[in-house]
């Protein structure tokens, strides 16, 4: 990437609250860049210092270490108000006394524009959020969907070089947020802003980004496309955070040429991708997709199986007591090919196991 | 039936304290009606004494006092709500600080110290300091003593506030004036007016403070009926004390529906 490209760059940036013997490290060397108009996703577990970090590029918080730049220019010394990047907040923070046409001109009048290309602006963003026949109203007569967008309106206003987005879509139903999802990709793609998304839900994260960072505990644990993070992930909290998997200890059988092959329980010898283990033994992750459940391969007895429509889901026991989880597509004809109790075969194609860094 | 109204003797305990506190009221406000000059026997219903109070010989006098009490009330108020203000946004939004729960305690100790302790204290510290008694002195005095009551739904009312909107006014590019003045002090309004409301009436029907550190010549109202009560009970008396009880309620019922107001905004 082109320095030019980049946005935002979060260069080695920690955050400790309080001192002494109290004190608690909320980031520990962040790192990670921010294309120009991109959607980012920052993706963590409640606590892990996503909003945190979120909560510094805006402003509010300061920096105890490290630096946060917007095009090249250091945003420590710059108070919220003299930085080109708005906030979605959470819970919204509409205020109780400005209608919604009033409230998406803030920003515009803050910056000393003048009424009528403020009124303009308004206009603009009320029919990019669908919201124009509510501008006279007060945040109490809108519904959460409606807050949601008036949220949205009111951040891109000003027309941000970067657009914060705090957990936007968590206060929402499930049918609401998956069409808020879509069409926050479309606002972002038509006003080329530059998209940070946080979010707690793995799901969301990879429907919505281009790139995202995986954050766990303060520590940055990866960062790369959703597919990277899906398909390699680099260590345990990644691999389980995002998505569902199997781990399995493994007995190292050969580590030379292409890859390593591994044995895992119930004899099972597989080819697994990823960093080299160091010594004999090592951590991998099989996905439950890519097993297969058929008769050849290794025995193995359902224990459950749970339909879920698209796919089923298995419970399934190696002869030696370790369970594992698979996870078969429903082909039509194919379904609940096994019952509980029935006796079946695990086989696992190239390219499944992955190696665990730690 | 609330559940409270079942346990025994809940109605005629009611009904003790109901009379105990205000059947004093009722007589008060009745017999100001009384045409007679007696303040124990009815004869007929007029309005001469309120007529007394307004043009009667003693009339100079209240309404000199009236005007006192309602300048000191109004300043008195505005004073303290604006101090009130400033210490609930430092107490609530300024972070931790040095000194915060000393300056907690200092806030509301007016609340707790025996009035009397307050005006003899005050009393000795205008001598002390060679301070000439007059309506400044009362009007510092009540300054003090109405910062708590001023305090209180001011506080109650920010503490309802998210720190998130003044985040989001700096978001929106506001300074931190600006945040205050076009965000936070319009939610703040209805507690800011219910605590100038609670300062008024108090500061307007305070009496053992005021009579401690009031100049001679220099009358409230309620020294000016102390005043005259020395003289002997006279039926204006119950005219200017139903007065009084008219504008008190008037505006505790203003303070209490405004307060009630803002929480149904936010």
């Amino acid at each position: 990437m082109k320095r030019s490209e980049i946005a935002v760059e979060i260069a080695g940036v920690d955050k400790v609250f309080g001192t002494g013997p109290g004190q608690s490290v909320a980031l520990d060397n962040i790192s990670f860049t921010v294309a120009d108009n991109e959607f980012f996703t920052l993706l963590g577990p409640s606590g892990c210092g996503k909003t945190t970090l979120l909560r510094i590029m805006a402003g509010f918080e300061s920096l105890s270490g490290g630096d946060v730049l917007l095009f090249g220019t250091r945003l420590a010394d710059l108070p919220p108000n003299k930085r080109p990047i708005n906030t979605v907040f959470q819970n919204y923070a509409l205020f109780p006394h400005l209608s919604v046409a009033e409230y998406i001109g803030c920003g515009r009048r803050m910056l000393g524009q003048g009424r009528a290309e403020s009124e303009a602006r308004v206009a603009e963003m009320l029919r990019l959020v669908q919201l124009d026949a509510m501008a006279g109203r007060k945040p109490a007569q809108l519904s959460g969907g409606q807050q949601q967008r008036v949220a949205l309106a009111r951040a891109l206003a000003p027309a941000p070089k970067v657009l914060l987005l705090d957990e936007p879509l968590s206060a929402l139903d499930l049918k609401l947020r998956q069409q808020m999802r879509i069409e926050l990709q479309q606002i972002q793609e038509e006003t080329g802003i530059t998209f940070i998304f946080v979010t707690h839900d793995q799901e969301e994260a990879v429907a919505m980004a281009v790139r995202s960072a995986v954050m766990s505990a303060g520590r940055r644990q990866q960062f790369g496309s959703a597919e990277e993070i899906y398909e390699t992930p680099r260590n345990r909290f990644v691999a389980d955070f995002i998505g569902e998997t199997n781990f399995f200890e493994a007995a190292v059988v050969s580590n030379t040429g292409a890859g390593t092959r591994v044995r895992i329980a119930g004899g099972l010898e597989v080819d697994a991708a990823g960093p080299r283990p160091d010594g004999a033994k090592t951590m991998i992750s099989i996905r439950p997709e890519r097993f297969d459940l058929g008769v050849e391969g290794l025995p193995c007895t359902v224990d459950k199986l749970v339909y879920l429509g698209t796919d089923t889901h298995y419970h399934v026991r190696l002869s030696d007591g370790t369970p594992v989880m698979v996870r078969a597509q429903n082909h039509l004809g194919a379904a609940h090919a096994f019952a509980p109790g029935d006796s079946a075969a695990l086989s696992v194609g190239p390219g499944a196991a992955r190696v665990l860094a730690d | 039936m609330s559940p409270i109204a079942r346990y025994p003797g809940f109605l005629p305990v009611t009904i003790l304290c109901l009379v105990i506190l205000y059947a004093p009221l009722l007589v008060v406000m009745v017999y100001s009606f009384n045409e007679s000059t007696s303040i124990t026997r009815w004869g007929s219903f007029s309005l001469v004494w309120y007529a007394e109070v307004f043009s009667g010989p003693e009339s100079a006098i209240f309404k000199a006092a009236a005007w006192n009490s309602l300048i000191i009330a109004i300043a008195a108020a505005t004073s303290a709500t604006v101090i009130a203000t400033s210490a609930a946004l430092a107490m609530l939004r300024a972070g931790t600080f040095r000194g915060k729960t000393a300056s907690f305690a200092l806030i509301n100790l007016p609340l707790m110290v025996p009035e009397i302790v307050t005006a003899v204290a005050t009393l000795i510290f205008f001598s002390a300091i060679g301070f000439q008694r007059g309506l400044l002195t009362i009007l510092l005095a009540h300054i003090v003593f109405c910062i708590p009551f001023a305090y209180l739904p001011i506080a109650a009312r920010l503490q309802g506030i998210e720190a998130h909107f003044e985040e989001a006014a700096m978001d929106l590019y506001a300074t931190r004036w600006q945040a205050l003045r076009l965000v936070l002090l319009p939610l703040m309004l209805p507690g800011i007016m219910a605590g100038f409301l609670l300062a008024f009436i108090i500061s307007l029907d305070d009496f053992i403070i005021t009579n401690f550190v009031k100049g001679a010549g220099i009358e409230t109202l309620p020294t000016a009926i102390f005043g005259a009560v020395k003289q002997g009970i006279k039926p204006n008396i119950m005219a200017i004390s139903t007065l009084m009880l008219l504008v008190s309620v008037l505006v505790v019922t203003a303070s209490y529906f405004l307060s009630k107001l803002g929480n149904h905004n936010s």
